[in-house]
């Protein structure tokens, strides 16, 4: 017996020796981040919060990396969309347009980088060229005769009529940097920039130590440090909440969300965010030109259930939600009704011949082939599990794919339904998904699809300029596309902010390009 | 210490139990109260009920109809692998084992240098690459451990080859192929049987390991690494989707654990 | 010795050589394409004369020994190449993630050491008490419970009921613990036997049996002649189970999110990332093939007459 006792002793001895040399190498990491973040106050007010995607680095100019910053209210643009999508001045006070091609930004006084350097009409100026010089972005470039700083005054001039100008302001890319330091190492890991929190420690795998901005232009942020955590997976977030690790995080998945809905611990907000789902149809097929066979297609799915049982979501009707100002707010014009379906291939001619269950086309069993993404993800693939049932009952077959090479496929017209995610709309305009996705002939346009009267919308939208003018033409546009079914449109994604209640100033933005800012404070 | 006696009769109850496994699995289906595809909408994510015994997952399809149907596919898809670095392993070796001199040495390089590489993250590699998917998920692994049978027979064979009833049966001009069927094979066998019996559980895990990780089995296809995959999202709004198939591996790879030791310690009673 | 150290050190340049040809060459039989994969993965709709263009850049139109030997060449000075997705250079993220790898499976081998060895002496010191059937019990639950079951439910019980362990903060001590443990467990339930039955070996032994003979304490038995000899035996497991440890990262750091070399494997197999992936199986072999090359030449140097672990030890 005393032998036993011994060696468990021995054994937790050795244990204990291991344990605390690791303990002492954890704490000598602490202490040496903690002096690394100057002075910490007494008793610091800190925020944990998740994001779901982190870039390698924080560069505002390349792709969308600069998410990361207008999420953490590291970044701020001249111009923002706020949580209803309305266009909010920030750097800039106010801003106006003096003529088709001039707009003047009067810059807010006394608003300063992180670093403390002033931002004055000419430092926008150097940032926006900047950006405009290196940015991957093309797509947010706009043509530039002139950009004139005075003081607190800047002046841009297009060099031709530019719809969208503020609206590709609003653009990440366009976050207002110090270009004096830009040319530093560390830059695109602790980027200049003016918001609320500036970044002390940044890791691509990890997340990022912010901590406030004490000269910032709204006054003093309620909140002394934030810790942000980069957890990709939506129900590790779930637990971390749970746990208490986190007081923040975004896209909470749909089940999950019924635990904190309720429980007095968490406040959650939810509601539709800009991402469309969606199907394209390959026109090409030869029964995919015939409208009512695509109608029964529309007819043959329960959206309703896929939208709110499957994933976390609103059924779609047309492209654009109608949050935005040219979406769509009447019903839907073909929901689910399976005898419809049935019928109208039926009279269409599609008849299942052999009794197999599957009707055909020239003798062959129609299977309707459904390509997704590999990182598409489960929900991808749930809805085609749905809809190979659904479309069992109207005598159509499907078969669901979800591969790599999806690029491939989708450019070789090698499938019937195509599975796209789209922010239909990322600044609040309705060209760009119109144009790229359904214009004759467009790039985007996978499916063949070819319309007189989209492409007469497209033209339209090229010349107009007045922002009301321009809506009405996404209404129209957006019509045609959901009357001749030239896309199964699913379901709008809904956005998911849960928080703890000690935190206070969280808003739901419906762009989800931004979690926290200013506003935010720990009760 | 057992008795062989004893061993005997346990490897019985044992071995019946995995044969009843096997059949099972076979005719599962017979079983199944429900369409393993088959969604069902108005029952999303429901607890386990007496239409649905095990619950329904996250489109509404039966869980325990998906379990009955995964054993057929994790089994199939464990005895397929098994067979073919078995058969593989075994015709190299002994082609290594009777031919010796250089093809031995060049066959035995090739075998050693595979064996260093790490296992399981090279079929990670090899199914990462090539795209996921069953069949090459059994491919990786097959080009990694047949040469675990392969050197192992190789061994064996050396060991009988120059033994006397070898010598006298070449002597009466038994031809080769005589040699291998009727000498060779029934004295190397049973170290064979019992490393192949002791591999079934792990071969299990590790196929049901690559389908949890997305690179094997595909969805909809039910199998279990698959099932626990998609389920883990639903850890804790539906448990069920987690327990069943968990405990059905856990189950099936136990059965064939104990039944490995077991045929070890009857065929190969030093180690007892 | 000197030529036994040579000989080792050729096969293992050998096996480094192979395993790179093999890694390359399944890139290059891979079914997608590397110029449309770098252009999709920066959201660029891949045109036919841009992916030419693509391929042109990046060599792929090179005859696959060219293509072999630059990526070769390239790897020894150093150079991974960039990451199609993250598009940082792959070395920077690699010395990232292979900390985080090392930490966990250090942590790992630490239990595997300290719970096999207690337990399997225990266990044989106990041989057919309850307690050695409870030992032997939990050993063969180990063996045969899934991983990344045990994974999921550990997480379950201990953050999201019990609150005891964190998730979000791999930096954190108590982070590593349950991945630790759950990369562990099949390993020690595996071990647990071997040193059981290894030790039951020893003690008959005639040198064992002579000591009882003579009057020496259990004791002094135990810890003179049966530790060196289950200690060896540890050695030698090490060796074996560090595939094992590789291996299980790849699950462990998916169920855990822990930012390791093999989490970063998958998400590079979901972006089809080669030249992450690529990376990835290099390095794993190299450290593979590096510890059971210090691991042979322990037990030569040790003990010449090699291991007390036979019979199906020998793989895996």
């Amino acid at each position: 017996m005393k032998k036993t006792i011994a060696m468990v002793m021995v054994i937790l001895l050795c244990f204990l020796v291991v344990g605390c040399g690791q303990k002492k190498e954890e704490s000598s990491n602490v202490k040496e981040t903690e002096e690394q973040t100057e002075e910490t106050k007494a008793d610091p007010k800190v925020l944990n919060m998740s994001i779901f995607w982190l870039d390698s680095n924080l560069e505002p100019t390349e792709g969308w990396n600069g998410w990361a910053l207008t999420r953490c209210g590291i970044g701020e643009n001249l111009v923002q969309l706020d949580e209803n999508l309305k266009f909010k001045p920030v750097i800039a006070e106010s801003y106006e347009q003096i003529d088709e091609t001039t707009t003047v930004f009067n810059i807010r006084e006394g608003v300063k980088f992180h670093n403390g350097n002033i931002v004055d009409a000419a430092a926008c100026k150097a940032s926006i060229e900047r950006a405009l010089e290196i940015s991957d972005r093309d797509d947010v470039k706009f043509p530039v005769e002139s950009i004139i700083a005075e003081g607190q005054k800047l002046t841009i001039k297009t060099t031709k009529p530019y719809a969208t100008l503020i609206n590709n302001l609003a653009d990440t890319v366009f976050i207002i940097v110090d270009t004096s330091v830009a040319d530093d190492e560390n830059f695109k890991f602790k980027p200049i920039t003016t918001g609320a929190f500036k970044v002390v420690a940044f890791n691509p795998d990890l997340g990022m130590k912010l901590e406030k901005h004490k000269e910032h232009w709204s006054g003093d942020i309620g909140v002394d440090v934030v810790n942000v955590k980069y957890i990709q997976d939506a129900s590790a977030r779930t637990m971390a909440l749970q746990s208490g690790e986190i007081d923040f995080a975004a896209q909470i998945g749909a089940k999950d969300l019924t635990l904190f809905e309720g429980n007095d611990e968490f406040v959650v907000q939810k509601g539709p965010n800009l991402r469309v789902f969606l199907l394209r149809i390959n026109m090409d097929k030869p029964y995919m030109k015939n409208l009512e066979f695509r109608k029964a297609l529309c007819y043959g799915i329960d959206k309703e259930t896929y939208a709110t049982q499957i994933v976390n979501g609103i059924p779609a009707k047309g492209p654009f939600n109608d949050m935005l100002p040219f979406g769509y707010k009447g019903n839907d014009y073909y929901s689910y009704d399976p005898d419809k379906a049935n019928q109208l291939l039926d009279q269409a001619g599609f008849i299942d011949t052999d009794e197999d269950g599957i009707r055909e086309i020239d003798g062959k069993n129609i299977v309707l082939k459904y390509v997704s993404r590999t990182n598409h993800g489960k929900d991808a693939n749930n809805i085609g599990i749905a809809m190979q049932s659904q479309y069992k009952e109207i005598g159509l077959g499907l078969e669901i794919v979800q591969v790599e090479n999806y690029a491939n496929m989708a450019k070789n017209g090698d499938f019937d339904l195509l599975w796209e995610r789209w922010t239909s709309a990322p600044t609040a305009d309705p060209q760009y998904f119109i144009e790229s996705s359904y214009k004759t002939g467009s790039t985007g346009n996978y499916g063949k699809y070819s319309n007189l009267e989209i492409d007469r919308v497209c033209d339209d939208l090229d010349s107009s300029l007045d922002k009301q003018r321009r809506d009405q033409l996404g209404v129209k546009g957006a019509d045609i596309l959901m009357k001749d079914v030239a896309t199964l449109f699913l379901y709008y994604q809904e956005g998911t902010v849960v928080t703890r209640k000690n935190v206070d100033g969280i808003y739901r933005f419906i762009s989800e390009i931004y979690y926290i800012d200013d506003r935010v404070k720990i009760k | 210490m057992r008795s062989r006696k004893r061993i005997k009769v346990f490897f019985i109850i044992i071995l019946s139990i995995a044969i009843l496994s096997i059949v099972f699995a076979i005719i599962a289906p017979v079983f199944a109260p429900n369409d393993p595809l088959q969604t069902d909408f108005v029952h999303i994510l429901e607890k386990p009920s007496e239409k649905y015994l095990f619950g329904t997952d996250q489109v509404g399809r039966c869980v325990y109809s998906r379990i009955l149907y995964g054993a057929k596919v994790s089994l199939g898809m464990t005895f397929l692998l098994l067979s073919l670095i078995f058969i593989f392993g075994l015709i190299i070796g002994i082609v290594a084992g009777m031919a010796g001199g250089i093809i031995d040495t060049t066959i035995m390089r090739i075998a050693d240098t595979v064996l260093s590489f790490p296992d399981i993250v090279f079929a990670i590699a090899i199914v990462g690459i090539l795209g996921p998917g069953m069949r090459n998920t059994i491919l990786a692994l097959s080009v990694i451990w047949w040469t675990k049978y392969a050197r192992l027979t190789r061994v064996l064979v050396m060991g009988i080859k120059n033994r006397e009833y070898v010598d006298a049966a070449v002597m009466v001009g038994a031809g080769k192929l005589k040699l291998i069927t009727h000498y060779i094979l029934p004295n190397i066998i049973s170290p064979l049987i019992v490393q192949l019996a002791l591999d079934i559980g792990g071969m299990m895990l590790a196929l049901a390991g690559l389908s949890f990780l997305g690179l094997g089995v595909q969805s909809p296809t039910p199998e279990w690494g698959n099932m626990l995959n998609e389920g883990r999202s639903y850890m804790q709004t539906a448990p069920w989707l987690l327990i069943y198939p968990g405990v059905a591996i856990f189950i099936v790879v136990s059965i064939f654990n104990i039944l490995g030791d077991t045929v070890r310690d009857l065929l190969d009673p030093k180690h007892v | 010795m000197k030529n036994y150290l040579f000989r080792r050190m050729l096969q293992l340049m050998i096996v480094m050589i192979l395993a790179s040809f093999l890694t390359f060459g399944l890139t290059y039989i891979s079914p997608s394409d590397p110029a449309e994969m770098i252009l999709t993965s920066h959201d660029i709709v891949p045109t036919e004369e841009l992916l030419e263009q693509t391929r042109e850049e990046m060599g792929l139109n090179d005859p696959f020994i060219v293509q072999y030997g630059n990526w070769l060449k390239n790897l020894l000075s150093g150079d991974f190449g960039y990451s199609y997705s993250t598009r940082g250079p792959v070395a920077d993220i690699l010395a990232q993630r292979l900390y985080m790898t090392v930490r966990l499976a250090l942590v790992s081998l630490l239990f595997l050491i300290v719970f096999s060895l207690s337990l399997g002496i225990l266990s044989s010191i106990k041989k057919n008490t309850v307690v050695d059937i409870m030992i032997r019990g939990i050993s063969f639950v180990g063996i045969s419970i899934p991983t990344f079951w045990l994974g999921l439910i550990l997480i379950y019980l201990f953050v999201v009921k019990c609150h005891w362990f964190k998730i979000t903060d791999p930096n954190a001590i108590e982070s590593v613990i349950l991945p630790a443990l759950t990369l562990s467990i099949p390993l020690i339930g595996r071990y647990i036997r071997q040193i059981r039955a290894a030790i039951l070996e020893q003690y008959s032994q005639d040198y064992v049996v002579g000591a009882r003979a003579r009057g020496i304490r259990e004791s002094k038995i135990i810890i003179k002649h049966i530790l060196p000899n289950a200690l060896m035996g540890i050695v030698t497991l090490l060796g074996l189970s560090v595939a094992v440890l590789l291996g299980g990262t790849v699950i462990v750091e998916n169920i855990f999110s822990w930012p390791g070399l093999g989490s970063m494997a998958l998400t590079a197999i979901t972006y089809r990332d080669y030249p992450l992936l690529q990376s990835y199986v290099i390095f794993m072999t190299l450290i593979y093939v590096s510890i059971n090359f210090i691991v042979d030449i322990t037990i030569q140097t040790l003990d010449p007459r090699v291991s007390i672990i036979g019979g199906d030890m020998d793989e895996k």
